[in-house]
């Protein structure tokens, strides 16, 4: 299957390091959002972050997502295209969302949460009782 | 209504209670400052991106050169890699991940599509014993130099 090029874009530094102590880069991942029915689909790219290194709270309605990158340096610099760093990023949630159920995994770098829906914010079909 | 609101990042609303104005200016500027250093003292190496996807970064050793790039959702199955003796040749696509009629996109901002990318190094690699690993989205070539381009030493002669 043909398809297009993939365009080459910078990563995007935060503009902020409230939460951190530590020093280096910290970049926005670039984000999927997803709705169905039944649920909302976070998809974040976090190369470099593995299930450990994953950090997702939510606070007040807030979701923050963390991911911890392991800088190792192979070696000495003789090209550099890309930096390194961690990443942050952080969602407002609605209250249609069911914080309770809210789950995450991790798989080739690419992080996947799922915010199911509450029960008010479902489609409903409803029943008609005949007199 | 919106069932999710991205925060962008941003400085801090007024009155969060963690500072603001001298704080913040303080932050930003230590920011720049350390970045300063790690470019002067090669930390954290100022970066010169190619214009091709996907960005490299190269490190060198005395018996190999180390290619990384952050390929993020790619399997190893996506991805093709070929070395001849002094270059090497990245290739593959990255999938949509829901193309379903019943799902609607709030945000869309992770590309999918294709890629080539070829990296000549201007000096031999022994090909047979090139390695890759692709873990957690980043990819890690090793391309061991070869013999002829490994440094070393010179024995002087007497006479």
């Amino acid at each position: 299957m043909e398809s297009k090029p993939l365009p080459l874009k910078d990563k995007r530094e935060h503009d902020t390091r409230a939460e951190l102590t530590q020093g280096g880069p910290v970049f926005v991942p670039a984000v999927d959002i997803l709705e169905d029915s039944q649920q909302l689909i976070l998809i974040a790219d976090m190369p470099g972050v593995d299930k450990d290194g994953i950090d997702i709270r939510i606070d007040n309605n807030e979701l923050h997502i963390h991911g911890r990158v392991r800088r190792s340096i192979p070696g000495e610099y003789l090209v550099s295209e890309y930096p390194i760093g961690d990443f942050m990023r952080s969602f407002i949630l609605s209250n249609l969302v069911d914080v309770g159920q809210v789950s995450a995994s991790i798989k080739n770098g690419v992080l996947r949460v799922t915010l199911p829906k509450s029960q008010a914010a479902k489609p409903r079909k409803i029943q008609v009782h005949s007199e | 209504m919106a069932i999710i609101t991205i925060r962008e990042p941003a400085y801090f609303a007024a009155g969060s209670g963690l500072g603001r104005g001298g704080g913040r200016t303080l932050g930003v500027f230590q920011n720049e400052m350390n970045r300063l250093f790690e470019s002067f003292f090669g930390h954290g190496k100022a970066t010169s991106p190619s214009g091709v996807f996907p960005p490299i970064n190269v490190y060198q050793t005395a018996e190999a050169l180390v290619v990384t790039a952050e390929l993020p959702g790619i399997k190893p199955e996506e991805l093709q890699i070929n070395v001849e003796d002094d270059s090497l040749l990245l290739q593959g696509e990255r999938g949509a991940v829901h193309e379903d009629d019943t799902v609607s996109y709030h945000r869309r901002e992770r590309d999918c599509g294709s890629f080539s990318r070829k990296i000549g190094f201007g000096q031999r690699i022994d090909a047979q014993a090139v390695s890759a690993e692709l873990k957690d989205g980043i990819l890690t070539v090793t391309l061991p130099r070869a013999r002829e381009a490994m440094p070393h030493n010179v024995k002087i002669k007497t006479s």
